[in-house]
């Protein structure tokens, strides 16, 4: 799959982005063999990387972070490929973002449940509901999301991807696209809706 | 919720998270097992694999030129046969690749190169290279006038030239 991965074909950052990419000169020092340098990438972009791995898996930990690892893996691979046209942390978190896309097309479409979110799944009742509260019922509510609807969702709505953009990662229509997101909300409010009114 | 609230709500949900441990101790053992990214300016290159490397980019570069210049005339024809213009220029790259690839690994290096495949790591690498022509040539069919699948196709051809580079460079 690493040809898939290759596809990045992000728009470019502004001129005057990438003269001042942070990262430019760590970048160079890591794509010259020097582990030490793509350690420092890590440390910085770790967090931005693991938190969109985890959010397009569904929230399993142990997924993620096998992920997050491919995807620090893949980058230090394919170094010699990045060519300062976009900045770095866009490059990686595209990147990062095909890694769990791959996850994903490997999967069975009998694994993107119909019903995702049923009786079961309804969220406690609490009264009273903080913003905090609604966020830790939006995170689970999203990661009981179909597969493909998360990854739609997560893209358009959370990473602010373009249906076209998505449509082209995951292989399907714009069209299709725009009809996951459609649903994927109104999984998500069915399952919000009668505790967060 | 109203659909601008739950929008909002979901823009507003943090984009970092720590794992649960710090994974760098794993990501490092793994580029331990491999070689510096192929920029770094330490290793030797033989006349051997510039001469392979340069049959393999001018085989696909052939093939890949000759496509792009040609869709205008050829799409037609192959949406009018069903058969599809990249599905085609698909077949005719990979026949390149291994004309040039036999052309390049015969004769003296023959044994050298068998052992080399053999090894786990490479064996793993081939094996994810043909997982990722299959299902791109899967695609292909689905969508056989594709250009951007055939250069994502064309990719792992240079890609599995690469991962040959090793055992070249030391012939």
């Amino acid at each position: 799959m690493n040809a898939l991965a290759l596809a990045m074909s992000r728009p470019e950052a502004p001129v005057a982005e990438r003269a001042n990419d942070p990262d430019s000169d760590t970048v160079r020092r890591a794509a010259s063999g020097d582990v030490r340098a793509f350690e420092d990438l890590y440390r910085r972009h770790a967090r931005r990387v693991h938190g969109a791995i985890w959010r397009l898996v569904g929230g399993v930990d142990a997924r993620a972070e096998e992920l997050t690892q491919e995807a620090f893996v893949r980058a230090w691979q394919k170094l010699e490929g990045f060519r300062f046209e976009s900045l770095f942390s866009t490059w990686l978190h595209r990147l990062a973002v095909n890694t769990a896309l791959m996850d994903l097309r490997s999967r069975k479409p009998a694994e993107d449940r119909e019903d995702p979110l049923g009786e079961d799944d309804v969220l406690p009742q609490r009264e009273h509901r903080a913003r905090q509260d609604l966020r830790i019922d939006l995170e689970a509510a999203v990661a009981k999301l179909p597969p493909r609807a998360r990854a739609v969702l997560v893209l358009h709505d959370v990473e602010g991807w373009k249906h076209e953009e998505i449509g082209r990662e995951l292989g399907m229509a714009v069209g299709s696209s725009k009809a996951q997101l459609h649903r994927a909300r109104g999984l998500l409010r069915r399952a919000l809706g009668d505790e967060h009114e | 919720m109203s659909d601008f609230e739950l929008r909002r709500a979901l823009k507003d949900l943090p984009r970092e998270r720590d794992p649960r441990a710090d994974l760098w101790p794993g990501i490092a053992a793994r580029l331990g097992a491999q070689q510096a990214p192929a920029a770094a300016p330490v290793r030797r290159q033989s006349p051997r694999w510039l001469a392979i490397a340069a049959t393999v980019a001018v085989a696909l570069g052939a093939t890949w030129l000759g496509l792009r210049t040609q869709p205008a005339g050829d799409a037609p024809r192959a949406a009018r046969d069903g058969s599809g213009w990249s599905l085609a220029q698909a077949d005719a790259m990979a026949e390149s690749y291994r004309g040039a690839m036999a052309a390049s690994l015969g004769g003296e290096h023959r044994a050298e190169m068998a052992r080399f495949l053999a090894t786990p790591d490479v064996v793993a690498a081939e094996r994810e290279l043909d997982a990722a022509q299959r299902q791109l040539q899967q695609a292909l069919r689905a969508d056989p006038n594709s250009v951007y699948l055939l250069d994502l196709l064309r990719q792992t051809h240079e890609q599995r030239a690469r991962l040959y580079r090793p055992a070249l460079a030391i012939g």
